[in-house]
């Protein structure tokens, strides 16, 4: 076993140090600046999702976002639909649209959390307060067949998602559930990669802060595995349906 | 399980490798389609693409030759965030800690994500002598679970398989009706897996990069199996190479843009998770427990010797073994270990030992292919002649040469008495050679004799010093009379 002081001490020999000593700094590296148009980034953002699998709407006012949630519905109806705490769907008013439709609505983590009891049309075995808070919601998420999250950038030049973890609830409704539909302002639309960590490092990993998970999501779960035949939907969602509003 | 390292018998395997049909189908496959698509992707990039691996490199370097400042300044800010760091020197440490844990929070089931470090120290079976039931959820390393294999390529795990091997698998250990439809096989996949990820008490990831800068460690996916492995489970054991720490967090602006493009020749992998310590509050979606494992295991060895410290550099993309030749007809499992390919031809001798892995460095033409591809740079011709001076003329080549697997004195000072002999042999032939190449006499008389020796028993002979070269490459026919004695001829004849 070692210990730190081990560890570091023989690192430190390796390289052919006695003491410590602070590295040289290291260059920046700027990549060359991209002209931020919102309409072209949201358009190459569009175009970057179709061409790996994921599907993007346009909308311009909160009625288009629900007539394109009408388009997702199943006919045969049961849907489960876990909508997130974000404040879009809150503004727009999401849980009441899938509750008026007979969808079986999943409690949202926050919910279980004040409540700690089921929300209408989701039952399960345990319901004692006494298991933890989690293992309810867990249970609760794995029979969606729907999750609904917006996300708190995205990428243009890759079509990724990003949502950052700390705000809204939207790590595990965005993955457990077959059908990710993820509302993105057309605002948050960034040009590339290099963009996103500028922002965030002044943001939410400053001061020595950091979010629990900031997780990029391009295109639906895939593999290809056996054969190398391409599948979608192995673990993660097998459909991603982004509503672009303004 | 195939658990022995079995670099030694590297001759049978690729042998056996080159005989199998189903196999040399499956390699060209993948790695024409690997190749490929990565030159499709690096055509988008354009000319940035050269200037991202000299930033990509620069950063290696500048992050290695600085470890202990930047492994110091990740476990801090890890453990500053709430995650518990455990240093581990080698596997057999890190095992024990990760079991011991394992056992003091009643875990029995663990999920596990692709990760080549955690077979480096076979932590799954260490996880089962403990009680505890290890399952690999990553697709590919799913099904050579069950079929008690090795992974055969860093990216795809599983490509040696046909359809119809995994359908019988999946019959044999799943008890199901055959079915070799794919998608069907996946979607049964995913069946088992989910109620594997909701009941585990532990979730194991390796990392493909750790910031120092925020105590962030970086995980690369595209079936989601890995946000699942460190979103549901209550305890997190991420298992990290000291040599995976980088510098700050815009350095993946650098490093995001090559990875999945030289692995793969997608521009960006379905899934990036930037994980940084643990939830503050019950009502936050994610572990509460996080464990960081830093693991030594022979990397500092191999940062002791100057010549071969860049091989830490690798970000395990995998280009380099889709471009290989060798790679390409002998698959992984020949190599004999974990890490195959030209970087594994590297890696493997320093970490289990040359004299156990002899054979790596010399099973390359040394064509560069591999440097041509690397994101990284990474020099691997250069090592692999430096690799083979340390193994032949272990006192004269610098460096250390005692790695993890070897006892001071075996390697470094000491050649065996077969090793001398073969050396003395080369040395003569080459001063020989060299002597021969001086004299146009000796020269023409020899090559006069070799006329003889192939007209009477052709230049394949076996059991001849060269026989390894001639019994696998057609020698171009000698000309009947050399230029020489044609010159001196009609010379003779125009008196």
């Amino acid at each position: 076993m070692d210990s730190k002081d081990e560890m570091l001490g023989r690192i430190r020999a390796a390289l052919g140090r006695a003491k410590p000593q602070r590295p040289q700094p290291l260059a920046a590296f700027t990549s060359r600046p991209v002209a931020a148009d919102c309409a072209r980034l949201a358009h190459q953002f569009q175009t970057e999702v179709e061409k790996i699998g994921g599907h993007v709407t346009f909308a311009t006012s909160d009625h288009e976002v629900t007539r394109c949630l009408e388009g997702l519905m199943p006919a045969a109806g049961g849907v489960v639909a876990a909508v997130s705490d974000s404040a879009t769907a809150s503004r727009m008013g999401l849980r009441d649209w899938f509750a008026g439709r007979n969808a079986s609505m999943v409690s949202t983590l926050g919910e279980f959390d004040r409540s700690g009891a089921s929300s209408a049309g989701v039952s399960f075995e345990d319901n004692s307060p006494a298991e933890p808070l989690m293992e309810r919601y867990k249970k609760a998420l794995i029979d969606a067949s729907m999750g609904v999250t917006s996300a708190d950038y995205a990428l243009a030049d890759t079509g990724t998602l990003v949502l950052v973890s700390g705000g809204e609830q939207h790590r595990l409704i965005s993955l457990v559930p077959p059908v990710h539909i993820c509302l993105l302002d057309k605002s948050r639309i960034l040009p590339n990669l290099a963009d996103l960590l500028t922002r965030v490092q002044g943001e939410s990993y400053a001061d020595g802060k950091a979010p629990l998970a900031m997780t990029f999501i391009t295109g639906p779960s895939r593999t290809a595995d056996i054969e190398l035949t391409l599948t979608m939907g192995v673990h993660g969602p097998r459909e991603l349906h982004v509503i672009i509003h303004s | 399980m195939e658990h022995a390292i079995q670099t030694e018998s590297f001759v049978e395997n690729y042998r056996e490798a080159l005989d199998n049909g189903q196999l040399q189908r499956a390699l060209s496959n993948a790695t024409s389609k690997f190749t490929a698509n990565r030159g499709l992707a690096i055509l988008n990039v354009g000319d940035e693409w050269e200037v991202l691996r000299d930033h990509a490199r620069e950063i290696k370097e500048h992050a290695i030759s600085n470890l202990d400042y930047y492994v110091d300044q990740f476990t801090s800010n890890v453990e500053r965030l709430g995650g518990n760091v455990f240093w581990a020197r080698d596997g057999e440490a890190a095992n024990r800690y990760i079991s011991d844990l394992a056992r003091r929070r009643g875990v029995t089931l663990a999920v596990k994500s692709k990760s080549m470090v955690t077979e480096e120290i076979e932590l799954n079976h260490a996880l089962e002598a403990a009680g505890v039931e290890a399952v690999e959820t990553d697709l590919g390393e799913y099904i050579i679970q069950l079929a008690g294999e090795r992974p055969s390529h860093i990216i795809a795990p599983a490509i040696h398989k046909t359809r119809g091997d995994v359908a019988d698998l999946f019959t044999d250990k799943l008890h199901v009706e055959r079915n070799e439809e794919i998608e069907q096989m996946t979607a049964l996949a995913r069946r088992v897996l989910r109620t594997q990820f909701a009941a585990a008490g532990m979730g194991v990831t390796g990392a493909n990069f750790a910031v120092a800068e925020t105590g962030t460690i970086v995980l690369v996916e595209n079936e989601g199996n890995i946000r699942l492995t460190t979103s549901l489970p209550r305890i997190h054991v991420a298992l990290i190479g000291i040599e995976k720490v980088i510098p700050r967090l815009e350095d993946l602006g650098v490093f995001l843009r090559l990875l999945a493009r030289s692995a793969t020749g997608q521009q960006m992998s379905s899934y990036v998770s930037f994980l940084s310590g643990v939830k503050r509050s019950a009502a936050e979606e994610g572990p509460e427990e996080l464990h960081v494992v830093i693991l030594d295991n022979g990397r500092v060895n191999i940062l002791g010797n100057p010549h071969l410290r860049e091989s830490l550099y690798c970000i395990r993309c995998g280009a380099c073994l889709n471009t290989c030749p060798v790679y390409q007809k002998i698959g992984g499992h020949a190599y004999g270990w974990i890490y195959p390919g030209p970087i594994g031809a590297v890696i493997t001798p320093q970490l289990v030992g040359r004299d156990k892995a002899a054979h790596l460095p010399f099973a390359s033409s040394l064509c560069g292919a591999c440097l041509e591809v690397c994101p990284i740079k990474i020099n691997i011709p250069d090592m692999l002649l430096h690799l083979r001076h340390e193994i032949k003329e272990p006192e004269t080549s610098h460096g250390v040469a005692a790695s993890a697997g070897e006892q001071p004195g075996e390697q470094g000072h000491r050649k065996t008495l077969a090793l001398r002999i073969e050396s003395f042999l080369e040395r003569l032939t080459f001063k020989l050679w060299a002597r021969a190449m001086r004299s146009p006499a000796i020269y023409e008389r020899g090559a006069k004799f070799a006329r003889l020796i192939e007209q009477a028993f052709g230049l394949d002979i076996p059991g001849s010093p060269i026989s390894r070269w001639t019994s696998t490459r057609e020698f171009p026919g000698l000309a009947p009379s050399s230029f020489r004695e044609q010159w001196k001829r009609r010379m003779k004849a125009e008196g």
